[in-house]
């Protein structure tokens, strides 16, 4: 068991993780590294119940490759079939070799990327939540989760169920809704007004 | 289409209130992994004004393009446009296809009748030559019966009747009857067959038929449908070869 940070949600609860499941958050990550005798990070705009989902997230992927960064090459070390076998090669020219064949790495991956699918199939506050959380935080791999967690909420509603669903305004002319009826006139099953 | 609840937890703080950086980011990867189409970005466009700039990215439609339109102009000053073009005459060809399609699904089905037309006068006129060749046979045996009963000794008033028939008959009579009844067995095997053909051919014109109203009743068939399953499975495959780039030889 590594070093363990410390961390206190908006609304006083303490969390304590390990430091790869923190430092998934840079902002944490340099916030630790500044403050050295201090290890106990107050993060007052995330409250206890979505802290605890991003942690969730976070203690997840602590120990996985990014698979969301386009040029992420997985160290063997982090292998599950190598597990152990530390003995040959960890040179960074045979890992990205490694990544490039392994089976059980690439597995791995697919898995992750599968349960991450699911923690973001909830309702919309909640994926709200985790995106102003993953911006504040900056934790790259949750935002592009929750950000595709954003996008499957938006897809396959019309015009007044996305105002209902952000709680918006039809802010148009009625000129200019007929305007935009027209322009829109070329989709195969037009929406209505 | 399905209607997401909002479960409301402390303030009325909506997702609208996002700064236009993430919607932006929203907007991309939900196009970049071909969450969204083209038909979300629209209804986004139609819902309020921001959301009609923010949706209206060129950025966003090149993507669309890029994943819609594989093959065919890159660049376009307006984006947007292009695909709408694309789209539209896309729509055009599909529409040009499905009436020629149905041309030769409606033909095939007059060539079908056509031929069971025919085949109907074939058993009409084989039928009429059976007949006939009955009959004839029938004549000739009554003939027949009637020289051999001359040969007996017969009452009078019978054997005038039956003198008459003989001399009426004025063809060989074995050699007929022998060709009469080969053609009744010819006659008879033709009517067969075309009775057959007229089934298999009225099976094929049931299919014709089938195939034809199949294409009548079924709307034009979008493309890029946009249903949530084909989404998905678009989205993760795209995932997936996302993944798939990091392994070269997967």
């Amino acid at each position: 068991m590594g070093k363990t940070i410390k961390l206190i949600s908006g609304d006083g609860e303490m969390f304590e993780v390990e430091e790869a499941v923190a430092f998934q958050s840079n902002i944490i990550k340099s916030l630790a590294d500044e403050d050295n005798a201090d290890d106990c990070i107050p993060l007052p705009r995330v409250d206890s119940q979505i802290l605890s989902k991003v942690l969730e997230f976070c203690r997840k992927h602590a120990n996985s490759p990014s698979v969301h960064t386009k040029f992420a090459a997985i160290p063997s070390e982090l292998c599950p079939k190598h597990d152990g076998s530390a003995a040959g090669a960890s040179s960074s020219e045979s890992s990205s070799a490694h990544s490039e064949t392994c089976r059980a790495c690439y597995d791995a991956v697919m898995k992750l990327v599968q349960w991450d699918l699911e923690f973001v199939k909830v309702d919309l506050d909640l994926i709200h939540h985790l995106l102003k959380a993953a911006n504040y935080l900056d934790i790259e791999d949750l935002m592009f989760m929750a950000v595709e967690g954003a996008a499957n909420a938006i897809r396959g509603n019309n015009p007044e169920e996305i105002r209902k669903l952000f709680d918006l305004e039809n802010d148009f002319t009625p000129e200019e809704e007929k305007e935009i009826l027209k322009e829109y006139s070329w989709l195969d099953d037009p929406f209505e007004p | 289409m399905p209607i997401r609840h909002l479960r409301v937890v402390g303030g009325g703080e909506s997702m609208a209130m996002l700064p236009d950086e993430i919607w932006a980011h929203i907007l991309e990867i939900g196009t970049d992994s071909a969450s969204l189409t083209y038909r979300d970005l629209c209804a986004l466009a139609m819902a309020s004004r921001r959301l009609s700039r923010l949706s209206a990215e060129p950025a966003l439609w090149s993507t669309l393009l890029a994943i819609d339109f594989p093959d065919g102009e890159k660049v376009s000053p307006s984006p947007k446009a292009l695909y709408q073009t694309r789209f539209k005459l896309e729509k055009a060809k599909r529409a040009a296809l499905q009436r020629a399609k149905m041309l030769f699904a409606q033909s095939k089905v007059a060539v079908s009748r056509k031929r069971l037309q025919e085949l109907k006068l074939s058993l009409v006129r084989e039928g009429d030559r059976l007949k006939a060749a009955v009959e004839e046979l029938r004549n000739l045996e009554r003939a027949r019966t009637a020289s051999v009963a001359l040969n007996v000794w017969q009452p009078e008033v019978v054997r005038g009747r039956q003198k008459q028939i003989v001399e009426q008959c004025t063809v060989p009579i074995e050699s007929r009857v022998c060709a009469l009844k080969m053609e009744v067995q010819v006659c008879k095997q033709q009517i067969a067959n075309f009775n057959k053909t007229y089934e298999e051919e009225k099976k094929k014109l049931g299919k014709h038929k089938q195939a034809l109203a199949s294409l009548e009743y079924h709307p034009l068939q979008s493309h890029f449908n946009s249903t949530p399953s084909d989404s998905n499975k678009r989205k993760r495959l795209e995932l997936s070869s996302d993944c798939k780039s990091l392994f070269l030889n997967v």
